[in-house]
């Protein structure tokens, strides 16, 4: 032990400034107390002026809230920006609502809906009117709210597809803008050919909901409800179909695995090394905003065929939820209809956050049918109403998606090494999905 | 489990106790001193240590059940699960490939960076003359980044197309190196573990080796001996006790790896939700929706570390006593 | 490992640095090796203070070690307004959970080890082995359970549940147990009982004094647990006021594509952070080596 000694030398101070370091210390300490108490959240509510906190990752979503808090002084709303859904608030939101502490209000997407049914989480807003508002909305997407009379979100956008590509690379490289799928193939070949370090597009390994689109496009059905049990049937023919398609492009090395959303992947669709991302029509705001530097060069068009019939598929969309730990379930309903009605909230949707609505009297705004600058003056928004008309309405989602989508990603993962083929992940998430249904209970089929 | 009053309410006579009796006769309570020393820490000791692991276990034996299409309220329920839970942990594949990569991690990373580091702190301990301030200085300097931060640093080095360093690497010959591939990603995070941690542990070593009394190896030194024989044969047997601290604290580290996964899976597809166990036991808890499952990855996480870091120190020290 | 050692002689140091020739050819190895380490370890930071000064456009486009269009300064407005200064409470946090979390956990560690050390009483060995092991147990395996207790009463998302756990160090028991055992004389607390002076007035006067050493590195050793310690707070905290810093950045991280400016934020704010807990590591270095050595003697 000398060592210890031999190594600290002893300090100089004087007792009496130790004891006031104790003191210092110790005040430190209940000072922290009593900052960390004030923090605590009132138990008491206020009598008047109710404040509502809304989660959400939709870009400009503030400029709705401003319009609604200036017209709403006696409910205000706080918009806490975070990140999308899958990048971690759906996992915070979770963790809330276990925690009993989740905000009033927040952005679920529909594929999630149903997981957060499961878990008890939505307030039914058909006890507050919420049923009122019905007919303001494109049937499909309210009957992804409701769920044995109860509803339990407000749709806000909807997620119609369509292919996003490089005009001017389609010129540079004399391709032709695809109808089919298979013309897809042939510009992807023909691509490669020409630019060996250009690629038709990025497959985006960690992105199940990417893919579920595209399968949704071709008519697959993953989860369905049979009297009182699920049918799962995620690798169904058109699922498959559509996995065989992508695991050619990738076997032949015709697009580029990488993750969507990240850096590496804005430089692609920033310098053309990758030409085309068939996306839902919010695509629009995330180019515009992480590709600045192609302004006037994408162009957008339907999603190509699977045969003679045009069909579509959605990616994303998403809804206005009121959270069960709320203390003011009727003021959040109010203002979750209002947010997604509203003609001047829609507007900035659209605008800011490239939102297609799904209020249809909201379609009909007149900045939907005007040209957007960032896409040569196109009017990218007719494409989208076009083939919004063609999505598959029937798409069910099941009630543990969250899992479902982490297998599929985790299984995407392995397709860069080459250890996996896009179909195989499909058929063990399918299996994964209907085991951990079994367990927690569900009542579950394989379809 | 608690550290139990009883224990330490039986007060042995000691000189504090004879103090309290004798000493101090104003004393209002009749707690004796030590407990009050003790109590504050005990009891948050308690409350953070003991009970969240007693918690865990309980919990580790519950599950979710639900009924039907399980989308009504008061269709789930908590029911009593038995093993299943543990049964499930060891029969998930991807907890055994986590486990199993973590363990790959720690058998090379560690003694990688604790040889680097015992190499670092014997050339500023002996060879080195000049800049030892600032060698030292610099080595310590990631120490001071926390890991997230270090993380989120080296993924804008990794960025494949994007990377300073890629690029540098491409420009002398080496085509396009990928620092975040499905083989790579893993010796990409065993690469900021050792930046971060190396420096640290050279301290912890250096520290240990300027401690070594000089006579110890000047006798050696006349009698002709190399540096590097001193220091196998004196030097590094000195230390023995720093390298085992520091080989302990490394295991711990690596059964817990998170961070950097963690913010390394938002750049890369090669970095999945059950990469590591404690990523496991995140995204079961929190993504996953299934909290119970998740406390039996944990029951088994710390109860693998606790096995592994004291079967560690047990061998170490039986082969001290055996030499 | 037996403690033999006695203290360090002040030859040792001249012998070492002075008696030989100072350019040997394995010195001149010696050095060049420990100066391309160098290089690994300053690298990344160095990275980070250029590509501060850059904007989110130059970042990427840019030669990535060397400057370029210099936007400093609309980087660092930009990140003291975004999102209301967000980022400024950010720091204030950390301060509080790391700063105000680590000199409770001093203090409490302090008198434990202190108690452990001086007090002979039935089963101290015993409530000793028990907190080491709570060293070997893994701090985030205790976070999910603990963010499931804390729910329970209502604790989570408030300062409090980083805080509370953040105060309990067994290490720092350990510590100050060794530290105390051989530097608190026997003698010294027997005088002042002898001048009729209380236990607790004896520790916050006489002990904490002679501790204090161990205690400054008992401190920085907590400081650098919870200010690295991430599992915790992404666990427990969802209200974006209650992130400290690295949380923050973290969530930052994940949110470029909403906000493509967050990027050079996220650059800056990593080096402004960092900053001052570098040169207060650098300059404290030498109570690291003190307290790891107490640490690495009994083992």
């Amino acid at each position: 032990m000398n060592q210890i000694r031999a190594v600290v030398r002893p300090s100089a101070s004087s007792p009496a400034r130790r004891g006031r370091l104790a003191q210092v210390g110790a005040a430190a300490c209940l000072a922290a107390a009593t900052v960390a108490s004030a923090a605590m959240p009132a138990s008491a509510a206020p009598a008047k002026g109710v404040t509502l906190t809304f989660w959400s990752w939709v870009p400009g979503i503030q400029a709705s809230v401003n319009l609604w808090n200036k017209s709403h002084p006696g409910i205000q709303v706080k918009l806490d920006e975070v990140t999308s859904g899958n990048a971690g608030t759906y996992a915070k939101m979770f963790s809330a609502l276990q925690a009993g502490n989740a905000p009033d209000l927040g952005q679920v997407e529909y594929a999630t809906l149903p997981n957060f049914e499961h878990v008890g989480g939505l307030v039914d807003l058909s006890k507050y009117g919420a049923a009122s508002v019905k007919n303001d909305f494109v049937g499909w997407t309210w009957g992804q709210v409701s769920q044995a009379g109860g509803v339990y979100a407000i749709p806000q956008d909807t997620g119609p597809m369509g292919l996003f590509y490089r005009q001017d690379l389609f010129k540079k490289y004399g391709l032709a803008v695809p109808k089919t799928w298979t013309q897809y193939m042939a510009d992807a070949v023909a691509l490669h050919k020409a630019d060996p370090n250009a690629y038709i597009a990025a497959f985006p390994a960690n992105d199940g909901q990417w893919f579920s689109g595209l399968a949704w496009q071709a008519g697959a059905r993953w989860f369905s409800i049979s009297g009182d049990s699920w049918v799962s049937s995620i690798n169904d023919g058109p699922s498959v179909k559509v996995a065989n398609f992508w695991q050619q492009l990738i076997s032949k090395h015709l697009v580029k695995i990488e993750p969507d959303f990240a850096p590496s992947w804005y430089k692609d669709l920033s310098d053309g090394t990758v030409l085309t991302w068939p996306t839902a029509v919010w695509g629009e705001n995330t180019i515009m905003t992480n590709a600045a530097s192609t302004k006037g060069d994408w162009r957008v068009t339907a999603l190509p065929n699977w045969g003679a019939k045009a069909a579509n598929g959605n990616w994303g969309g998403s809804t206005t939820v009121v959270f069960k730990d709320t203390k003011y379930p009727q003021q959040a309903t109010q203002f979750a209809e209002w947010l997604n009605t509203n003609p001047a909230s829609i507007t900035g949707l659209i605008t800011k956050g490239g939102l297609y609505p799904a209020d249809i009297a909201g379609q009909g705004q007149k900045v939907l049918s005007q040209g957007v600058p960032f896409y040569g003056g196109q009017n990218i928004w007719a494409v989208f109403r076009a083939n919004s008309k063609l999505v598959n309405t029937n798409f069910q989602w099941g009630p543990i998606m969250s899992t479902t989508f982490t297998q599929i990603a985790d299984g995407f993962g392995n397709l860069a090494n080459g250890s996996t083929t896009v179909a195989k992940v499909l058929a063990s998430a399918q299996s994964q999905t209907v085991s951990a249904m079994k367990s927690q209970g569900f009542s579950v089929k394989a379809g | 489990m608690a550290v139990s009053n009883d224990q330490l309410a039986v007060v042995a006579p000691g000189r504090g106790r004879e103090v309290l009796t004798g000493g101090a006769p104003r004393r209002r309570r009749r707690l004796p001193p030590h407990v009050k020393f003790l109590a504050p820490f005990g009891v948050l000791f308690t409350l953070f240590f003991p009970l969240p692991i007693g918690y865990a276990v309980y919990e580790s034996f519950l599950k979710v059940h639900s009924s039907g299409l399980g989308l009504t309220p008061g269709s789930t329920s908590t029911v009593f699960a038995g093993f299943s839970n543990y049964s499930q942990v060891f029969a998930d594949s991807s907890f055994i490939n986590g486990l199993g990569r973590v363990l790959l991690f720690g058998v090379v990373q560690i003694p990688v960076m604790l040889v680097f580091a015992t190499v670092l702190a014997l050339l500023l301990d002996s060879v080195v003359v000049r800049f030892k301030r600032f060698f030292r200085l610099a080595f310590f300097l990631p120490y001071g980044i926390p890991g997230v931060i270090a993380a989120i640093l080296w993924s804008f080095l990794y960025l494949p197309g994007l990377s300073p360093i890629v690029s540098a690497l491409h420009g002398v010959g080496f085509g396009s190196v990928s620092f975040l591939g499905s083989r790579s990603v893993l010796w990409s995070i065993a690469n900021i573990v050792t930046w971060e941690w190396t420096g640290y542990n050279m301290l912890i070593i250096y520290a240990g080796l300027q401690a070594i009394p000089a006579d110890l190896f000047e006798a050696g030194r006349i009698d002709g001996a190399s540096e590097w024989k001193l220091a196998t044969r004196i030097k590094i047997p000195m230390v023995s006790g720093a390298l085992v601290l520091t080989g302990i604290f490394s295991i711990i580290g690596t059964l817990q790896l998170f961070s950097e996964p963690e913010v390394l899976r938002s750049i890369t597809t090669n970095v999945s939700t059950t990469y590591t166990p404690n990523v496991m036991a995140y995204t079961q808890a929190f993504t996953d929706d299934n909290p119970y499952y998740a406390a039996a990855i944990a029951v088994v996480l710390a109860v693998g570390t606790f096995i592994l870091s004291f079967g560690f120190l047990k061998i170490v020290q039986r082969r001290g006593a055996a030499s | 490992m037996a403690a033999q050692a006695g203290p360090v002689p002040a030859t040792r140091r001249a012998v070492a640095d002075g008696g030989r020739p100072p350019f040997t050819r394995g010195s001149v190895l010696a050095v060049t090796f420990l100066f391309v380490c160098t290089i690994y370890f300053l690298l990344p930071a160095w990275w980070l203070v250029v590509s501060s000064t850059k904007g989110p456009s130059t970042l990427y486009s840019s030669e990535g070690f060397w400057f370029s269009h210099f936007d400093l300064l609309s980087n660092l407005t930009g990140l003291f307004q975004y999102d209301g200064g967000v980022y400024v409470r950010w720091l204030l946090n950390t301060v509080l959970y790391a700063g105000v979390g680590a000199v409770c956990a001093t203090l409490l560690a302090g008198a434990a080890g202190f108690a452990l050390a001086k007090y002979k009483f039935r089963g101290r060995e015993l409530v000793f082995s028990f907190i080491l092991g709570g060293v070997l147990v893994p701090g985030t395996a205790l976070a999910l359970p603990l963010y499931l207790l804390m729910s329970k009463v209502n604790l989570t998302n408030t300062y409090w549940s980083v805080l509370l756990p953040s105060v309990v160090s067994p290490f720092g028991v350990y510590l100050a147990r060794v530290y105390a055992t051989s530097s608190v004389p026997d003698e010294l607390l027997e005088a002042a009982r002898v001048d009729g002076a209380g236990e607790g007035r004896i520790f916050a006067t006489v002990v904490l004094r002679v501790m204090s050493p161990a205690l400054v590195t008992m401190f920085l050793f907590q400081f650098v647990a919870i200010w690295n310690n991430f599992f915790l707070p992404l666990v427990m905290l969802s209200n974006t006021n209650l992130y400290p810093v690295t949380l923050g950045l973290y969530s930052w991280n994940n949110q470029y594509g909403q906000a493509p400016q967050l990027v050079s934020y996220v650059v800056l704010g990593s080096l402004i952070s960092v900053v001052p807990l570098v040169v207060a590591f650098l300059s404290l270095q030498r109570f690291w080596r003190s307290g790891l050595t107490a640490g690495s003697v009994k083992t």
